[in-house]
């Protein structure tokens, strides 16, 4: 959000939404915040999705690793900033026993982030990705979203692994004229 | 009640129960009484009580224990609270507390600094919450909580200190462990078989 201009585009949110419904995801833990707000509302809106509210985007990846191995197709939800925090659990969980789970996020610290406190985020988000070998993508048009989610998934699958998908600014807002 | 009694009481107890167990000596202590398929052996710390929440959220149908310490469960410490606020009826959080880091020189936690972890599980919502002192009241309790059809939280004080015997490594690392549980929840008809990866599941929109 970059002030009073910025309203959510709630068409984006809904295509989104969608997009995660066609991919299977049944199970979602999340940690609240600003930019996936929309999207969030709907998910909880969603009876077929059991959905935990986490304390910490940390948590939120090893109780989606369980109900993966449980069987489930889990989703986490949070922002960018959280793979920061996830970086212990991804590494464990994710690289160490071979546990898959998506990760659908803000794109904090993205092209079109202004907030000074993402400063940080946009320094060190995609690069530790890259880092963990964690497969990942940005959405950069709002049409690729189905497809993008849907492989994002096969690999969770396929792989056994952590896949992210991050949202910049401009598919979760749009600029009021 | 010393650490390893506590694990030989609970190893006893088990049998179809899918368990969750945390790393160092609780790991090593477990594997060398009990060769129990159906437990990921070696979870590290933090993350033994929220993978054990979110496997039994995907399967109610099995009794999941999360066999955790008091270190790891205070590196964690918020899980307590979500899961204490999305109560699962198949969850037994299963706490060894010796007050120490035992497998890094006992070096004591905050939890052997007087945290009571037990109080702690009671506000965050936890209704059925026992703390037990030894063998006895160990058994009684498990047997009760096992029995039960609710979110439970048990805490087993237990001495802790120099090692009676060496227990060896595990003779699988983590990633061989895990592929061996999950085939052993494949085996039980709890989860679909995990080799045959298709998208035949999937009915994509254009």
């Amino acid at each position: 959000m970059r002030g009073s201009t910025s309203r959510y585009n709630l068409k984006n949110a809904q295509v989104i939404y969608d997009a995660v419904k066609n991919a299977g995801i049944d199970f979602l833990a999340y940690v609240p915040e600003t930019w996936t707000n929309e999207i969030l509302k709907l998910l909880l809106k969603d009876k077929e999705i059991e959905s935990i509210g986490a304390a910490g985007e940390d948590e939120a990846m090893a109780i989606c690793a369980g109900a993966s191995l449980g069987g489930k197709r889990p989703m986490v939800l949070m922002e960018g900033s959280g793979y920061s925090t996830g970086t212990y659990v991804m590494s464990r969980l994710g690289l160490m026993h071979h546990v898959g789970w998506l990760m659908l996020s803000s794109h904090a610290g993205g092209i079109g982030e202004v907030a000074y406190y993402h400063w940080d985020v946009r320094l060190v988000g995609e690069p530790l990705l890259t880092a963990l070998r964690i497969p990942h993508c940005v959405i950069q048009r709002i049409d690729e979203a189905n497809t993008l989610i849907r492989e994002a998934q096969l690999t969770v699958e396929g792989q056994k692994v952590p896949v992210a998908v991050l949202l910049p600014h401009h598919i979760l807002w749009e600029e009021a004229v | 009640m010393t650490h390893f009694e506590a694990v030989e009481i609970i190893a006893s107890r088990l049998t179809n129960q899918i368990v969750i167990s945390n790393v160092g000596n609780t790991n090593r202590e477990l594997y060398s009484v009990k060769k129990h398929k159906l437990t990921l052996y070696g979870v590290n710390m933090s993350l033994v009580t929220p993978l054990a929440f979110g496997l039994a959220k995907a399967i109610p149908q099995r009794r999941v224990i999360a066999l955790d310490g008091d270190g790891s469960m205070l590196m964690g410490l918020k899980t307590l609270a979500t899961v204490g606020t999305h109560p699962a009826k198949n969850l037994l959080v299963l706490v060894l507390d010796n007050g120490c880091y035992a497998a890094c020189g006992w070096y004591p936690t905050a939890a052997g600094r007087g945290v009571d972890l037990a109080a702690i599980a009671t506000a965050t919502g936890f209704k059925n919450v026992k703390v037990v002192n030894d063998s006895g009241e160990l058994s009684k309790a498990l047997e009760e909580c096992l029995a039960g059809d609710e979110l439970a939280f048990l805490k087993a004080n237990v001495e802790s200190g120099p090692l009676p015997k060496a227990f060896e490594p595990l003779p699988f690392d983590g990633l061989d462990g895990t592929y061996r549980f999950r085939q052993a929840l494949v085996d039980e008809g709890l989860v679909e078989t995990w080799t045959d990866v298709t998208p035949v599941h999937y009915t994509f929109k254009k």
